[in-house]
Parts: structure tokens; sequence; C-alpha cells
């Protein structure tokens, strides 16, 4: 098994050399990752060996087919051995119709109005929403709800979110003395609550000065010494944590109060050589939800130094895209149908939505450059950097809240959406109006413009 | 379950794991025939249970197959939660649900509510076992850790916390909620005596454990602050540092956590320089010359060749910066795409030094004429 390990060139999915693993001293970290290694180079070589040809294919494929009925089963039932995540069923609501979404399946107009029903049932009466009816308000179903109704679409969904109340909620779960957001009140405070807050207010245009003071200053307290950021001040550099942070940052237009350079840095590093996909921390084993929460700090970062007046590549974001969708596809795809954390680990809804995510962000690259891997038809619909909804659907919902008369407090604070997001679109927009001549852009069609300037 | 508590000890993994073993296997055996509340007819008489929760109709979105048990307890929850009711029953069946479902943040704060109303009338000993079964239960669930946050603070006596982080990271040496908390009881309770220590012993068992290399930053940190700025000091704890990762390095040169704290006392181009951030430009001569026979031997080691890049360039020698960099980018291929980007800086950084040296150079020549 080992004659193979860091010799040859081209071995695994990054088709470089592998580093030797353990350096002849093997501790449980070294002894994990080789495993790991093993089994993922096995299955790029079964790829090769056999499917290539048995299949009568030379393409590497995402099979939709087992997907989706996997999905469309799930947006209505779920066995008894998910009990455990009865506090999160706004979230496998977010995590199914996304992951619909981004295969561009279209969900029909009666099973649209009782997922809306539903959600209405998770929102508390004072506001936000909880994991499921009867639940307390916590920032984590708030965001996974919200973002739902985006993927939804529409002014029933839009309208179903009581945004006086929710504005109240953010306001009652702010922790100065913390620095952030408390998932709930009397809940735990970290980096999670932070974005949730921010990227929700921001879906909904509810970010005010009162809401946001003290933020910026907090995020950038968490960033470490090796640049990723952590939960809180002082905890371990991580990518959903450093997803969170920066992700918060740039939604806000405040990207400057972090060490972008660092933080990209360290971003770049957790790529895995061998496996292709994301590691979330260092000497951390490869998983594929990392697919989203590191390979989506790369576009954050691409726009907040591009925010921040620094040259960024025109055509990429730094990684592999390739060697990143070697992994999902070779590696996380279950013959059940749904996608994996990594071989050995049970599929389920949440790698599956963070898997395709994270892939859909490295297929669209900067400029509209396409990079997918494997059969054409593994395309997947454009997400959104910084709400992970799909692209079109932002820009609607974007238009609907920039048409409503602005949320205003009592005390007179006017609601908004992020300086960072609004930055980005006019960027867009001008880039847009520039590849087609000035013509505008209609409603629902600027991934087809982003993609065709790719390839103009 | 049986002999759970034995084994734990046998392990040495710490009296509080072996406490909370023997409590959970107490716990399993009473757990068949353990008379839950939600099943006592009698008590709920007068409590209506959240309908919605029992049956959510004829257009199922997400839902969950679960037991009548389950459904009905959660449902009396919810309906108690809403009165607001703050009694024995209502913390029982806090139980009960935190039993079905141990991620169910509702029960846990309104556990903690109920047990506000209730003070006097509870023993907080009981409620920190209670918390430690299930830290030891679901080590990953944010709401137990968050349970005993409260209940540490509540009880002002963090004297088993740093036990029990132990026999969690015992068994998961990169728990990151376990490690969370022990630095907030550190930091909260200064507890700071050991820590080092303790950090050390965690890289001793695995070197390459980085939430252990994060911890020792912390403590590190702290040693730093109290400096209270006395750069001789802080100068001499950096190097302290700087020789500590090395001699790691010495060990395994592929070791990436070793090589990021080695970088976290350096500055990079932009970053401002202090005294525990001097510029690559002063790199020890001895730690320059291990990296490059580092780089002799492993010519792919990115880490390396990352820092001789990094060392160049700020010496102003954009040339040999950009020869290492071209060097990554034909050596690690996933990254490529960085390490061009990382060239184009340099190279870019380098025409504004010239174009600076050549404003100097008009300037002086100016004053000479």
């Amino acid at each position: 098994m080992s004659s193979h390990r860091g010799s040859s060139s081209g071995r695994g999915a990054g088709g470089g050399a592998a580093p030797p693993v353990d350096d002849g001293i093997s501790t449980r970290t070294s002894d994990e990752q080789k495993a790991i290694e093993d089994i993922c180079v096995a299955l790029f070589r079964n790829f090769i060996n056999t499917d290539n040809q048995v299949g009568g294919t030379t393409f590497i494929r995402l099979h939709r087919d087992r997907l989706l009925p996997c999905l469309m089963e799930g947006l209505t039932r779920l066995p008894a051995c998910m009990s455990g995540l009865d506090a999160s069923r706004g979230w496998f609501v977010f995590w199914i119709t996304h992951s619909l979404e981004l295969l561009n399946y279209q969900l029909d107009d009666a099973t649209k109005r009782n997922v809306v029903s539903f959600l209405a049932r998770c929102q508390h009466p004072d506001g936000g929403f909880g994991g499921g009816p009867g639940q307390l308000a916590h920032l984590a179903p708030t965001y996974a709800c919200v973002a739902a109704l985006m993927v939804i679409g529409g002014e029933e969904a839009y309208r179903c979110v009581d945004r006086g109340r929710l504005y109240s909620f953010l306001m009652r779960v702010k922790n100065v003395q913390r620095g952030g957001f408390d998932l709930h009140e009397g809940g735990e405070s970290d980096m999670r609550g932070v974005y949730c807050a921010i990227a929700t207010a921001s879906m909904l245009h509810l970010l005010t000065d009162e809401l946001v003071d003290g933020i910026p200053q907090h995020i950038a307290a968490c960033q470490r010494w090796d640049g990723g950021i952590a939960s809180e001040p002082g905890s371990e550099s991580h990518g959903g944590y450093t997803y969170c942070g920066l992700a918060a940052l740039t939604i806000l237009g405040q990207a400057q109060h972090l060490n972008l350079h660092r933080l990209l840095d360290w971003a770049c590093h957790r790529q895995m050589s061998v496996e292709g996909g994301f590691q979330g921390r260092t000497n951390k084993l490869v998983d594929s939800c990392y697919s989203f929460w590191l390979g989506g700090i790369l576009p954050v970062v691409h726009e907040a130094l591009r925010q921040c007046g620094e040259y960024v590549p025109p055509s990429h974001y730094w990684i592999s895209p390739m060697a990143l969708q070697f992994y999902v596809f070779l590696c996380c795809q279950d013959p059940r149908g749904l996608l994996r954390d990594k071989p050995g680990k049970p599929p389920d809804f949440y790698h599956t939505a963070y898997a395709l995510s994270g892939t859909s962000l490295s297929q669209h690259g900067p400029s509209g450059r396409q990079e997918v891997t494997g059969h054409p038809d593994n395309r997947l619909a454009p997400t959104d950097r910084f709400y992970n909804v799909r692209f079109d659907k932002v820009r609607m919902a974007r238009d609907f809240f920039a048409a409503q008369p602005p949320f205003t407090t009592a005390e007179g604070h006017k609601g908004r959406e992020g300086a960072g997001v609004t930055a980005y679109h006019e960027m867009l927009t001008l880039a847009e109006s520039s590849s087609v001549g000035g013509g505008g852009v209609e409603d629902g069609r600027v991934e087809e413009i982003i993609d065709s300037r790719g390839t103009s | 379950m049986k002999g759970a508590a034995a084994a734990a000890a046998d392990q040495k993994i710490g009296a509080a794991a072996a406490a909370a073993a023997a409590a959970a296997e107490h716990d399993d055996t009473d757990d068949a025939d353990e008379v839950w509340p939600s099943s006592n007819e009698e008590l709920w008489r007068d409590v209506t249970p959240l309908s919605t929760v029992l049956d959510e109709g004829p257009h199922p979105v997400v839902e969950i197959d679960t037991s009548p048990q389950f459904r009905r307890a959660h449902a009396l929850l919810y309906a108690l939660l809403s009165a607001g009711e703050r009694s024995q029953r209502a913390l029982d069946l806090t139980r009960e649900v935190i039993h079905l479902n141990n991620a169910n943040y509702t029960a846990w704060h309104y556990r903690r509510q109920i047990l506000e109303g209730m003070e006097g009338e509870w023993d907080l000993a009981d409620e920190l076992a209670f918390s430690e079964e299930w830290i030891f239960d679901s080590p990953k669930s944010y709401q137990v850790w968050q349970h005993r946050r409260w209940l540490v603070e509540k009880a002002a006596d963090p004297s088993k916390e740093l036990e029990v982080c132990a026999s969690v990271l015992n068994n998961d040496a990169k728990n990151y909620n376990a490690w969370s908390h022990r630095q907030w009881v550190v930091r909260t309770y200064g507890l700071w005596a050991a820590e080092l220590a303790f950090a050390e012993a965690m890289l001793q068992e695995d070197f390459r454990n980085n939430s252990a290399w994060n911890h020792r930053h912390y403590v590190v940190s702290h040693e730093l602050r109290s400096c209270s700025g006395q750069e001789d000091q802080i100068s001499a704890i950096r190097s302290r540092e700087i020789s500590y990762a090395s001699s790691w390095l010495a060990l395994a040169p592929h070791n990436e956590s070793a090589w990021n704290y080695l970088a976290s006392w350096f500055a990079e181009g932009g970053e401002r320089h202090t005294a525990e951030r001097r510029p690559w430009s002063e790199i020890p001569n001895e730690l320059e010359d291990r990296i490059a026979s580092v780089v002799a031997s492993h010519p792919r080691c990115r880490f390396a060749l990352e820092v001789l890049a990094k060392v160049a360039s700020a010496r102003g020698d954009g040339e040999a910066a950009c020869q290492r960099w071209r060097e990554l980018a034909d050596s690690d291929p996933v990254r490529r795409r960085y390490w061009e980007y990382m060239a184009d800086r340099e190279r870019e950084r380098e025409r504004e030094r010239t174009i600076a040296l050549q404003q100097t150079g008009a300037g002086a020549g100016s004053g000479e004429g």
C-alpha cells in the first residue's frame, strides 16, 4: 500500500507528488491522514482503471438521477434516525431546496406553498425563526429559514418574514459584552451567530448602525496567529468560522479590518494535495462540507481585496477547481444518492448541500470563466458567495426589498443592505453593461450573461 | 456499557471521566424501566399539548418520523414554555426532552430558566453532574458546553473544569468545544499556571495537533501581555518560541502546524513590525540555514519554500523570491495559481521598488546638479 506514497508524481487529485505525510515519525494525525489518502487514491485509480472502460464513458459524472429522488423524499419526510436533528428542521429545508436549485430542479407551486407555510410556522411570535414549530428563535435557523425563503422566491415568500420583529430579535441577541451575537437568548456566542445575524439582516435590508456597531472589531479580534478566524477570541482557526467572519465583514464592506493576505495564505493551504478537497483546520482530515466553507472564502477574499483597491487575479480564485471536483465527484458520491463527508461516512443533506455549493463556486470563476470537471451536465447553477443562495434568486430578492419603503426603527435607524454587497452588485452591473453593449440586464439572466462574458 | 467506568479508570483518563462513565452506566441500566414524565397522563391533565407538534397536517415538509413519546414530550414542553411555567414537572420534562434530543436548545434554555426560578430548591452539584454526563455523551454539542459555562459561572467554581476538558481531549484531542471551554475557564478565572505544560503534554502526544499549537500560542500571548511593552522580555519570549517551533521542525519538516507557528513570529510584506513580529529579513542565520537544508533534502516542501520566498522578498531580493514562488508553482500544483499570484505581486513590488529607486536617484542627481 505504501510503495507509491510520496514518491511518484501524479498521485491523487492534486496531480502532484504527495508530501511525505509522517517524516518517518507517525502520530495519530499522520496515521489518519495516510489512511484517507490511500482510500482516495484507490477511488481515483478505480475510476481510471474500471469505470472509465467498463462504463464506456470517459466522463466523471455527478449522479443527478440518484440525488434528486433522495432530495425530493427528504423535503417531505425524514426517517426516525434523524430525530436528533429535530431542532434543525429549517436547516433541512434550506439544505434540500438549495441543493435542488443548484441542480436546476424547479419545485412546483404547491410544494413551494407548503414550504413557505412550514417556514412560517417556524417563525417565533416575538421575531426570528426556531429550528421547528414551537421552538425558541435561534440565529442559525433564522438564517436558514430566510435563505430558504429567498430560494423559494416571490412576494409570498418574502412577505412571510416579520422584518420588524426579526430586527428586534437580532437586537435582543446582540451581545455587546462578548462582542458578537448570542445564538439565542441565553445561548452560546460565536462566529456562526455573527454571520447568521449579519447575512440575514443584509438579505432583508435590515442592517442599521446600532446593529453593526462593534461587530467589525469583534471579528478582527477573532483572527488568529495563522491568519484564520476562530469561533471566539483565542480559539483555533477554523474553516467554518473563517467563512462566517470574513463573509460578515465583507458583506458590511469592512474587510479592511482583517489581515486578508495572511487569511488567504491560510485558506489556500487548506486544499489537500492528494485528496483535492479541503480540510477545515490545519492537520485535520478532508471533509466535503469545507468545499463551501473554505472554497467560499476564496471568492469572498477576491471581492474583499478588490474593494480594498488591491490587485486580484482576473480569471480565478487561487485554488484548484478540478482537484476539488475530483474529490466531490469521485470520493463523496454515496451509491445510495446523497453526498458524504468522506469515504466511509454515511451521506447526509448537510454535506450534500455544502459539497454542491462549494462545487458551484469552484465552477464559476471571476469574469464568468467556467471550470466544470467531467461531463458538461456536472455544471451547477452559480450560487452567491455572500449568502449561498442561487445568484439569480439573490438578485430577485434584492430588487424586491430595494423597492420596499426602507425599514426604520422607532429611534429612526434606517435599514439597508450591506455596503459590500451593494458594491459587489454595482461592479457586476458595470461589467455586464460593458459586455452586453450597455443594453441592461433582464432579471434572472445574470448568470447567463456572466457565463457568456467568460467565453466571449 | 458494563465496565466502562473501570475501563476509563484503567486508561487513566481522569477521575471526572470515570465518574461520568459510572454515572452513564448507572443511567443506562435505569433507562429501560425509567418512567418518563410525559407518559404520566395524570400529571398533565391541565396542559394542552401544542397541537402542531403532535400533528403536522396533510402537507408534511421535512417531517421527521419521530416516536409518539417524542412528539408528546415536545408538545407538552412547548406548551409549558409558552405559558411560562417554572415547576418541578417542567424541569423533569426538560430532562426527558434532552434525553430524546440533546441538541434541543429550547429545552436546555428552558431548563436554565426553570432553575433560575427555583433558586434554592436544587443542588448545583447534581446539575454539574448532569451536565458532565452530557458532555461525555455528546462532546460536540454546543448546548452541553453552554449549559456547563452557565453552571460554572453560577457556582463560581471552575475547579473541575480543566480535568473535564482534559478527559474529553484524551478521547478526542482536537475537540473544538473542549479547547474553547478550557480557554474560557483559563481566562475567566486566571488559571494560567499549568497551561503551557498542558499544551506541551498534548504536543508530546501528537506534535501535529494544531489545537495544541493554538493553545500554546494562546498561553504565550497571555505571557506577552503581562510584559507590558518591555521589549527585551518580549524579544526573549519570541526567541524561545522560534526555537521551540524549530526543534519540532527538525524532527518532522512536513508538520504544517509548526511552520505556521514559526511564521506567526514574523511580519510579512505590508504587515506592521512589532517586538513580537519582526520582518523575515531578521531571521536568525542558523534557522535560515536549517530551512535551506530542509529544501535541499525535500525540494518540494512547500512550507520551507514559502519561508525562503518570504525571506528573499523581505530582503528586497525580488528575483530570488520569484524563483522560489516559481518553484512552488511547479511543485505544488493544487496551489499553482496562488503561487503564480504571489510571483505577480512580487514583480509588482519589484517594479515599485525600481521606480522608487529611480525617483530617489533622480532626486539625488538634481541635488548634486
